[in-house]
């Protein structure tokens, strides 16, 4: 009776191993980067940050129809070149004393279905979560380009995204006085590295 | 300072300079705002490549929040500029109250500037500009930025775009190059570029400065670019301009460099041309001038200044020469009021082409905007 408790305890402790999802950790620095473009009539600059750290988990079979993601992006580290400008954005838009982070979280994915992350095998998926900018979230669609690759020992998914971000959507204020030099719509694109924990 | 130099008098240098004071010669840019954020002219006024009427986000927002003493905001609720949602009105206003050696009874008035503005925005990407003075001269132009690399078209009369805008028009630069608001004023196009630090600017002129017509059927040209960035906490601008007019009587070719250095509240601005006329017949000159401003903000809405000017008007014969140091401070209290107070030291090397002796000028200006 005891040996049969102690097998199935046993079996059970494998069974949960297996299933554990896989951990990659997103650090700040490095090959992470966040970068948005404005292009208004009569001004266009991109800020640019490094400060990004989230998490990616899945099923270690493949991703699933679901992998959990947590990307966090320091707001108050964007920089537009200018040193000026970078207060403004701090201080007048995006208000990063009280809001410091954007952050998506998710991510169902929605294509393509059973897919498998291969190492040197890039593959697009289309995924959904949810993004939080200036206080107010919203659902996000995008399509991820994601490759898995080894680097010294420990496995890595490099990623990359790029989708619209509407200031409007988000609160974030655009005076009329900046209409002709402050984009609504910001092109966001994000690429980082995260590596297995 | 000579004892008939009174303290706290200011001298009009445009009397000195042996101009004309019925004109009102216009102040209008202000480029060391441009350096100190590293920010292209064209962001704080409508005319894209600086000077004249402030772009609502100067007026709004720059100016009183970034350049007054006083915030505006809190204790004074700005005037809007919007007449409509596509109609923008502006103005500039100076008087000086002179004094200088260089003439007897000099306490004097003088009614600098008094521009208005009126813009029209036609639609998201055009403008059409207006800008009417004391003097005669005008600039009257339609801007449309439908070029790449946020680029525009400009159509009408304007100043060409050529070096430093310099408020002060006494400076060497623009009262011996005679291509300073408002008499350079002339009919023309100019296409401007912007990609990323780089601010160019082409213009096309009949080279008939003043008129609205091609008086010597010949046309000028003008180029302007300057490159911006920052360099281990030091903003840096180096650019290059030039102006070519090939005219039935002579030939003018003005080139030069400019730029700027900035650091924290220090800033130092710089341009140097040489100017060669080709007279038909005739031996060609060439004019070496240059002006630097060095100022320094002490705090928002106070800054210190020194100016220094040379020109030579013929570089390959002794013809004389002029050159002019000075320094001020300037407050600006308000968001639509700023004050100067300035002394200026003239030394003169007698020659064919210069004359007059050394100088001293003191000069008090009352600047009223928006």
């Amino acid at each position: 009776m005891h040996r049969a408790i102690i097998w199935s305890l046993f079996a059970l402790l494998v069974t949960a191993a297996a299933a554990q999802a896989d951990e990659f950790v997103i650090t700040p620095g490095g090959a992470s980067k966040v970068v948005f473009v404005s292009k208004a009539t009569v001004e266009s600059f991109q800020g640019t940050t490094d400060h990004i750290a989230g998490s990616i988990r899945h099923a270690p079979a493949g991703v699933d129809d679901s992998v959990a993601v947590h990307v966090e992006v320091d707001l108050a580290s964007l920089d537009t070149g200018i040193a000026m400008r970078n207060k403004h954005m701090r201080v007048n838009h995006l208000e990063t004393t009280k809001y410091p982070k954007a952050v998506f979280d998710g991510a169902t994915v929605l294509g393509p279905a059973s897919a498998k992350l291969e190492a040197g095998e890039p593959v697009t998926f289309e995924i959904a979560g949810l993004f939080s900018l200036h206080g107010v979230s919203h659902s996000l669609r995008t399509n991820v380009q994601v490759q898995l690759d080894t680097h010294g020992g420990k496995r890595q998914i490099h990623f990359e995204t790029s989708f619209p971000v509407a200031l409007s959507d988000y609160a974030i204020s655009r005076p009329q006085f900046l209409f002709l030099k402050l984009a609504n719509e910001q092109a966001v694109k994000v690429t980082g590295v995260a590596i297995e924990k | 300072m000579r004892s008939k130099t009174k303290q706290g008098i200011i001298a009009i240098v445009a009397a000195a300079m042996g101009l004309s004071g019925v004109l009102a010669f216009r102040a209008d840019a202000v480029p060391r705002y441009s350096a100190r954020y590293g920010q292209r002219c064209g962001l704080c006024h409508v005319n894209p490549s600086g000077a004249g009427m402030r772009t609502t986000y100067a007026s709004q927002q720059l100016v009183p929040e970034e350049l007054a003493w006083g915030h505006g905001r809190d204790s004074l609720s700005l005037p809007s500029p919007q007449l409509s949602p596509n109609v923008t009105i502006g103005a500039d206003f100076r008087e000086l109250y002179v004094g200088s050696t260089q003439r007897a009874n000099n306490l004097d008035f003088f009614l600098m500037q008094g521009d208005l503005y009126l813009v029209f925005q036609l639609d998201p990407k055009t403008t059409l500009y207006f800008n009417r003075g004391m003097s005669n001269s005008y600039e009257l132009f339609g801007t449309a930025y439908v070029l790449p690399l946020t680029g525009y078209l400009k159509a009408g009369r304007f100043v060409p775009s050529y070096g430093w805008k310099f408020d002060d028009h006494t400076m060497y630069v623009r009262s011996e190059l005679d291509l300073a608001p408002p008499l350079s004023s002339d009919v023309g196009i100019e296409i401007g570029l912007q990609p990323g630090p780089l601010d160019v600017q082409i213009s096309m002129v009949n080279g008939s400065r003043g008129s609205t017509l091609d008086t010597d059927n010949s046309l000028a040209q003008s180029l302007n670019a300057i490159f911006r960035h920052e360099l281990a906490g030091i903003g840096v601008g180096i650019g290059v301009t030039g102006y070519h007019q090939r005219g039935p009587r002579a030939i003018l070719d003005v080139s030069g460099g400019y730029g700027y250095l900035t650091w924290h509240g220090l800033s130092w601005l710089a341009e140097a041309d040489f100017a060669r006329t080709s007279p038909r017949p005739g031996p060609r000159t060439t004019a070496l001038v240059t002006s630097h401003e060095l100022s320094y903000a002490v705090r928002q809405g106070l800054e210190f200044f020194g100016t220094y000017d040379f020109y030579d008007p013929d570089r390959c014969v002794k013809s004389g020469a002029k050159s002019r140091w000075g320094g001020g401070v300037r407050v600006m209290p308000t968001p639509y009021l700023a004050l100067d107070a300035s002394y200026r030291r003239a030394n003169t090397v007698a020659g064919p082409a210069i004359s007059g002796g050394d100088f001293d000028e003191t000069v008090l200006q009352l600047h009223l905007f928006y």
